[in-house]
């Protein structure tokens, strides 16, 4: 007996040990302290950072993806060596960031400094008092370049990031749908460039099926890009899915029924497997050569002019969406960078946003990735212009523009939205119990 | 086993004090990780609310969560896919897994290299196992569609890309994955069955086929069991897979239980029925393993 | 038991049947393999050569992905992430479920059938369920994003495995061993340490290496629960597929490199796994 107690002393011993290894590698991570930083140093280089920040650790939060992530991260390699900071990149796959983000916030303990803010949580975020209010950093004439405020942004763009008339992010990656067209094919079969959705139609009927080609390539899979698409089909006749408040379904039938009517048509001369093609799917067929046309976001289009991931470039020329001759239209998808309330580090994250929001920075990344900066400088940037073949595109779909949702019952409103074009596309609703199938998912609006 | 206890009483104290602290510290720590975090999970399905709510105030809402999983049309639509995706994957993965695991019993050499490599499926993680498979059916650039179109069938198959076939394609990689668990289990099972029994049925003039149904499947009966147990609690929530492939589309023919209850939770921030959905998977998964529970102590092999 | 296994093996003769069981494996191996080392090829690959409509065996072969993928993604940093968790927790979970298998098995303690099943109904509790609990948990312990948090939560599901594995292989045990021990006087903690633990070390290291691959492939927890400084393989394979753009090259080299480890460990443990569980019976 004496002997079993003496044992099990061993055995609540090794409970100790393994739990006391438990605390102790707990406790092996600490943070950094704040010193010699000042944020009104001017940048040595014009459109270089502004400040110092000797010994501050930053940590930006984003979801993960190429070229998106790695070229934020040769900007923040850049701001490193600029300012003695030293920025961090923690990117998780997009799907997973809102609960990450959201917990993490949630606890206190974040160690969080800029955040990456999708639209349809932005209301959330700002509401929960996750953000820090940015408002006096953009008025401070020692934090900007000179003449550099609020102003430089599009406005329409740059309220996206406000709640309750305080300022809390900054935008960039401005982008929309348009629509692709391979000049090639279209110059081989006789046909010039389309102008309507109802060319579009027509002309993807005449091209399918030609030498393994397919006439039309879009987004099919419930990723949201659904939604994005048929977003821009209705804002291109003047139509939207909710009025100003967000609190009442304002979708017109005879719209929604067009809109439907065009996506379930062009379906027919889709390649196979069009209910499970993301964005860059879409994106990957087209550029391989498989589809006459292709419907999609901009940042996806750039995979057309990429040598690496293309065996079409210079072949593409772009169109926006029209269902009228002349009145184009595009749902203004955009990202808001907001500064985390508990970050210790405000100053310093400001600097970065600045940084990389202007439009310096925001011409290589739309270099690399096809989206576009929020400062109105850079639709004036020569080198910016000249390079990518469907900015003008672009800018006439986003002089009829619909901001991205930011309600934070969209994402479930969303989905049966999609279920329902994938639905109707499957011919299991026609296209009128489609459209009623999207009045019905809009009552959540309501709750 | 119970007659293996002495009645000397002193013995029995010491076992039961040194029962005691053994089992102390570990029923403290599943107390802590999963049975705290389950009750509070219970409670937050009493309340509407989301991720932002947490440390603030939420609204109690009863069971009215429970009212709306009981009249929510996809949940119905959601558990019959997952039935379906049960029994499709699980009744294969058996089959297939005992006619495998048969075979390499009857190996005479290789049989160690041939178990190692069988078993890779199951050693790799389901986002891996989503992403391979994604390559693999892609039906324009997928391997499978290039062999198809070498054997002349241009275009491609749309296997997640069709309301068909896309459940049946998930199941598919279900069993690519987790057939190699069953082989492993069942082979294992094969090798527990004594040499007399084979000795006996041979000098019976028993042929093979008459040994493996006669010998071979009673003798794993308990393995078959336990596999059908195991494999049925996780296929019942799989939502990993599915939701890289195929994130419950085309339209809802491939959403499942496990997948509603994610997303609602973590996709439309409702976390408060998500909790509900997530109490209404345990309870129904509880209710099918203990049925299986109850065959295995029928069948006397439950000790 | 095992050396009857062993008899039985060298008296087959090679028939047509044990012919068909050869096919019948090769037909099943190439349909395993397959996958993965097609992905395994297209990680040497640039995307241009994978996105092809008929299968290109002939490509100049690149370590571009592997590049980006130790250089660019750090992934040495999420192995070792993954090492330190999976160990962890493996050690965790062996050193109180084994304990506790051996009470359920040998001890006389009450209510061991409600035990039993307390612990299976613990695996059945789905993640979804448990994961927001327990960050709240872990952030009022100030541990959210330190390897103890990680650790903790695979020992969730890492202990029931153990618990329920290890128990039956304690049953499977012929009692006289440790009755004899208890006769020497060895006392009922030297009967399981000294006799029933030696004893069940196939099936303890057939437990581990389960209780390892598990937690070196669970993502849910692993995402949740850590920072950047403490990110698994599976978050750090996730990262690469984005939803606007999913990088082929990179993502297969990922794969690869997150296979290989957890590959290396079941080849070399394969004969405790399967010698593991034949010797435990793998009762219910």
């Amino acid at each position: 007996m004496f002997a079993t107690q003496r044992r099990g002393r061993i055995v609540l011993m090794a409970a100790a040990l393994s739990i006391g290894a438990l605390l102790l590698t707990s406790c092996s991570t600490s943070g950094g302290t704040t010193s010699g930083a000042n944020p009104d140093t001017k940048p040595k280089a014009a459109g270089g950072p502004f400040g110092t920040f000797k010994g501050e650790d930053l940590t930006l939060s984003r979801w993960a993806g190429d070229p998106w992530t790695s070229g934020q991260q040769a900007a923040a390699t850049a701001w490193n060596k600029a300012t003695g900071g030293k920025l961090t990149i923690s990117a998780v796959p997009y799907e997973n960031l809102h609960d990450k983000q959201a917990l993490t916030l949630s606890s206190g303990n974040s160690d969080y400094d800029i955040l990456y803010v999708h639209p349809s949580w932005f209301g959330e975020f700002a509401k929960a008092g996750y953000l820090a209010p940015i408002s006096k950093d953009l008025a401070d004439p020692k934090r900007n370049p000179s003449g550099f405020s609020a102003a430089s942004y599009l406005p329409s763009v740059l309220s996206q990031g406000a709640y309750k008339g305080t300022q809390y992010c900054l935008p960039d990656f401005v982008s929309t749908i348009v629509v692709g067209y391979r000049t090639d094919l279209f110059q081989a079969a006789g046909l010039s460039a389309p102008k309507t959705t109802s060319d579009i139609i027509k002309d993807a009927a005449i091209l399918n099926g030609k030498n393994g080609v397919s006439g039309i390539v879009m987004p099919g899979k419930a990723t949201g890009a659904v939604s994005d698409v048929f977003s821009s089909l209705l804002t291109a006749q003047g139509n939207w899915w909710y009025n100003a408040a967000g609190t009442k379904d304002t979708l017109n039938d005879q719209a929604a029924t067009k809109a439907l009517d065009f996506y379930t048509k062009a379906a027919k001369y889709a390649p196979t497997g069009l209910l499970n093609m993301a964005v860059d799917d879409a994106a990957t067929v087209a550029a391989q050569g498989k589809a006459a046309m292709v419907v999609d976001t901009t940042p996806s289009l750039s995979a057309l002019e990429d040598p690496s991931k293309s065996t079409t470039v210079g072949k593409w020329a772009y169109v926006p969406i029209e269902f009228t001759a002349n009145k184009p239209g595009g749902e203004l998808i955009y990202w808001d960078w907001c500064i985390a309330a508990t970050s210790k580090n405000k100053d310093a994250a400001y600097s970065f946003l600045q940084y990389y929001t202007d439009t310096e920075q925001q011409a290589k990344v739309a270099l690399a990735a096809s989206t576009l900066g929020a400062t109105k400088s850079f639709y004036t940037d020569k080198d910016v212009t000249s390079k990518l073949p469907f900015l003008p595109a672009v800018n006439s779909a986003l002089s009829n523009a619909n901001p991205q949702p930011s309600l934070a019952a969209w994402p479930g409103i969303q989905t049966n939205i999609e279920v329902a074009v994938e639905q109707a596309i499957q011919g299991k609703l026609t296209v009128a119990q489609g459209v009623a199938a999207m009045h019905t998912a809009l009552k959540a609006l309501a709750g | 086993m119970t007659t293996t206890y002495r009645s000397r009483s002193s013995w029995d104290r010491g076992g039961r004090r040194l029962g005691r602290a053994m089992i102390a510290v570990p029923a403290v720590l599943l107390a802590a990780l999963i049975f705290g975090p389950l009750i509070y999970s219970i409670v937050l399905s009493l309340y509407k609310w989301q991720i932002t709510d947490i440390n603030s105030g939420k609204a109690f809402t009863g069971l009215s969560n429970y009212v709306q999983l009981f009249t929510d049309p996809k949940v119905l639509n959601a558990v019959g896919n997952t039935l379906l995706y049960v029994v499709g994957s699980v009744g294969v993965e058996l089959v297939l897994g005992f006619i495998i695991a048969s075979a390499l019993f009857d190996l005479t050499k290789g049989r160690r290299l041939a178990n190692s490599l069988i078993l890779l499926p199951m050693i790799i993680a389901p986002v891996i196992t989503a992403l391979i498979w994604r390559y693999m059916l892609d039906p324009q650039f997928g391997l499978v569609s290039q062999v198809l179109a070498l054997i002349g069938i241009n275009g491609g198959v749309a296997f997640f890309g069709s309301s068909n076939l896309a459940l049946p394609s998930l199941m598919l990689v279900d069993i690519w994955q987790w057939t190699p668990f069953v082989v492993l289990i069942l082979h294992a099972g094969m090798l527990g069955i004594s040499e007399e029994q084979f000795e006996a049925a041979r000098i019976d003039g028993a042929g093979r086929l008459r040994i493996l149904r006669s010998i071979v499947l009673p003798g794993i009966a308990p393995q078959i069991l336990l596999v059908l147990l195991f494999r049925t609690m996780d296929t019942y929530r799989i939502f990993d897979t599915v939701f890289v492939l195929t994130r419950g589309g085309p339209g809802i023919s491939t959403e499942t239980i496990g997948l509603y209850t994610y997303q609602t939770g973590f996709s439309f921030f409702n976390l408060g029925y998500a909790m509900a959905l997530g109490v209404f998977i345990l309870v129904t998964v509880a209710i099918i393993s203990g049925f299986y529970l109850r065959l295995l102590r029928r069948r006397e092999v439950f000790q | 038991m095992t050396s009857s296994a062993v008899a039985k093996r060298k008296r087959r003769p090679r028939d047509a049947w044990v012919i068909a069981c050869y096919v019948v494996i090769a037909i099943f191996l190439i349909w395993v393999l397959v996958p993965v080392v097609t992905v395994a090829i297209n990680s040497f690959k640039m995307p241009s050569a994978i996105f092809t409509s008929t299968p290109q065996l002939i490509f100049t072969p690149t370590l571009q992905n592997y590049a980006k993928v130790f250089g660019e993604l750090n992934f040495a940093e999420y192995l070792g992430n993954s090492v330190v968790v999976a160990v962890g927790s493996t050690a965790l979970s062996l050193v109180f479920g084994v304990p506790f298998a051996y009470a359920l098995a040998r001890l006389p303690i009450r209510g061991r059938e409600w035990w039993a099943r307390l612990i299976l109904f613990s695996r059945m509790v789905p993640a979804v369920a448990l994961v927001v609990p327990m960050f709240v948990l872990f952030d009022q312990l100030h541990l959210t994003g330190t390897y103890a948090s990680l650790i903790l939560a695979h020992t969730s599901f890492n202990l029931p495995i153990v618990i329920w594995l290890m128990r039956s292989f304690f049953e499977e045990l012929p009692p006289e061993l440790e009755e004899a021990a208890l006769v020497d006087g060895a006392g009922r903690f030297g009967a399981f340490w000294r006799v029933a633990v030696p004893l069940t070390t196939p099936g303890m290291a057939a437990t581990a290496v389960l209780c390892v691959i598990f937690s070196w492939n669970e993502f849910l927890f692993a995402l949740v629960l850590s920072n950047q400084d403490t990110e698994t393989v599976p978050v750090g394979v996730s990262s690469f597929i984005g939803s606007v753009s999913i990088d082929w090259g990179g993502s297969s080299a990922a794969a690869i490199v997150a296979i290989i480890p957890i590959f290396i460990l079941g080849f070399a443990a394969q004969r405790f796994l399967v010698r593991g569980l034949t010797f435990g019976g793998v009762k219910g």
